[in-house]
């Protein structure tokens, strides 16, 4: 779906990921789920990389569209 | 898989097979109760249910107390709406006073709500009958996948039961196609009423944002959710968001009812065609790219004026963006459960919060610009135009439990732009390949859904694929 950076890659470790659920309150998480955390980490960041920024920086984020009241 | 033609068989048709709108008009003359056509979609569900697994809950006893209750009302004079005496089922995420609300989920197994959501409030209030709750993938949400891990089976797709119903709404769109339920409420994301309205062949809907109330269900992302329902034709579509548009819009913005555009021509109507996913996404699959071009030449036949154009921004960029901002919402809304019951989660969400988890705010942020830019892009080229016609999967329905197949199904689509845009759009069955039905999108402008309803509904009499009914 997404060409892929020619960058070489920089794989996380287990230790990074046991860090980030460290830091962020995931730490009681069983190891498999830290070891899932860890192969999340690339393909995250890849596809948050992906999203096209806009060079207008008074374009801000719209976080809804409600044409509507309830 | 075997066909029941209504058209051949219209004396014979069972109740279930019967459309929404005759149903209501037969309520209302008095030549047919509440109760027995209750009983006729009881019956139906204990034929087929077993193997397709629409619902998790059949709420019998409550739903033929609101029957007979409604019979008697009608007799009595006191016909409430349209929708008074017809059974309907809502998606698991719906809360209903004193009914589970498991969300597909072993998290809230004990979940019991003391409050109807706002949608199944107004459906209550408008005499329509509650049978169940519907399948979903856990939370209303999930990754593409199917891992059998859930504590209920998966819904399973009527025209094929080794088929994927597509996902979140997986119950609502096999009841709908196999008559297990008159009609269903959803939810939708980035595709949760549409997905299962395009593979099991029924109506999908949603509306402008803000047009019904998301309260009481389940959120899942706050940016983006909305409710929509799933009928079998156009025409019953527009009779269920007539009743809950009445209840909903603010008195100083009423609509024209939507069921005032059925049959209506389209002559001289201007309607963008988008038949190109652009970078990123595959070709549609061979079949849905002949369905597409069949049904365009049936709206040119009914004198529409078509126009090809291409998306300002393309599907895959706007399915990017919605990879940051759903799982990073869905994590922030059910944080909680991550920390402390993950190893009670199916694979698929939990997969989605560890994601989730880890979205950069910068990202998030950068996929909500964007969202502005798919929005007023998207605005310009539509307004052009009294509507936009383009494909809503790029694939068949896929065999159930194989991941690839299905995430590829669930991702690769024409749908997320106008999620992204807060466009209406109708999910609409435009013909059958190999027994599976295929599909196309009809998009609004903003506020218009008349005009979708009027275009879906010249093109469904045109063609007879609503004579052809599911036997799962």
């Amino acid at each position: 779906m997404m060409t892929k950076s020619k960058k070489k890659k920089v794989e996380p470790t287990i230790e990074e990921a046991n860090a980030f659920a460290q830091r962020h309150g995931l730490e009681h998480l069983k190891p498999e789920y830290i070891a899932r955390l860890r192969e999340l980490i690339a393909p995250v960041a890849f596809y948050g990389q992906q999203v096209r920024r806009s060079p207008n920086k008074e374009n801000a984020p719209a976080s809804e569209f409600t044409a509507f009241k309830p | 898989m075997a066909y029941v033609s209504a058209k051949h068989n219209k004396r014979a048709a069972p109740l279930w097979a019967i459309t929404l709108a005759e149903a209501s008009a037969r309520i209302a003359n008095q030549t047919l109760s509440p109760s027995d056509l209750l009983e006729a979609y009881l019956e139906r569900i204990a034929a087929v249910d077993d193997r397709i697994h629409s619902y998790i809950h059949v709420a019998a006893a409550q739903a033929r107390v609101a029957a007979a209750q409604a019979g008697k009302e009608i007799a009595a004079g006191h016909w409430k709406s349209p929708l008074h005496g017809l059974p309907f089922a809502v998606k698991d995420n719906y809360d209903v006073a004193g009914m589970p609300a498991t969300a597909g989920s072993r998290l809230r197994l004990e979940h019991v709500p003391v409050q109807d959501a706002a949608l199944v409030q107004q459906l209550k209030a408008a005499g329509a009958i509650l049978i169940g709750k519907l399948s979903t993938w856990e939370f209303g949400t999930g990754n593409g996948g199917e891992y059998f891990d859930l504590p209920f089976p998966p819904a399973r797709n009527p025209w094929d039961i080794n088929r994927f119903t597509g996902g979140s709404s997986t119950g609502a769109g096999a009841s709908v196609a196999a008559g297990t339920s008159l009609f269903a409420l959803g939810s939708d994301t980035t595709g949760s009423v549409r997905l299962p309205a395009a593979a099991c062949g029924a109506i999908g809907m949603i509306a402008t944002p803000g047009r019904l109330s998301t309260q009481g269900i389940l959120p899942n992302c706050w940016s983006l959710d909305i409710p929509g329902p799933l009928a079998w034709t156009v025409e019953d579509c527009a009779m269920i968001l007539d009743t809950l548009f009445a209840q909903t819009i603010d008195p100083k913005n009423i609509q024209p009812s939507l069921r005032r555009s059925i049959g209506k021509p389209i002559t001289g109507f201007r309607i963008a065609v988008v038949d190109d996913p652009g970078p990123g996404f595959p070709d549609a699959d061979p079949p849905l790219k002949k369905g597409f071009e069949q049904a365009l030449a049936v709206l040119e036949q009914l004198g529409a004026q078509l126009t090809r154009v291409k998306l300002p921004v393309p599907a895959a960029e706007c399915f990017a963006a919605s990879r940051m901002i759903g799982p990073a919402e869905t994590a922030a809304i059910h944080e909680r459960e991550l920390k402390e019951q993950a190893d009670q989660m199916g694979f698929a969400l939990r997969d989605k919060l560890l994601a989730g988890s880890l979205v950069r705010a910068v990202d998030y942020l950068a996929a909500q610009r964007l969202r502005r830019t798919v929005a007023t892009s998207l605005d310009a080229l539509i307004r052009g135009y009294d509507a936009l016609v383009t494909y809503g999967t790029l694939h068949m329905p896929p065999r159930l439990g194989v991941e690839p197949e299905m995430t590829a199904f669930t991702i690769e689509t024409m749908l997320t732009p106008f999620n992204l845009s807060g466009h209406p759009v109708m999910m609409q069955c435009n013909g059958f390949n190999k027994g599976l039905p295929l599909n196309w999108q009809i998009v609004g402008n903003r506020g218009d859904e008349a005009t979708i309803f009027r275009v879906a509904s010249a093109y469904e009499n045109a063609t007879t694929w609503r004579q052809k009914r599911a036997q799962p």
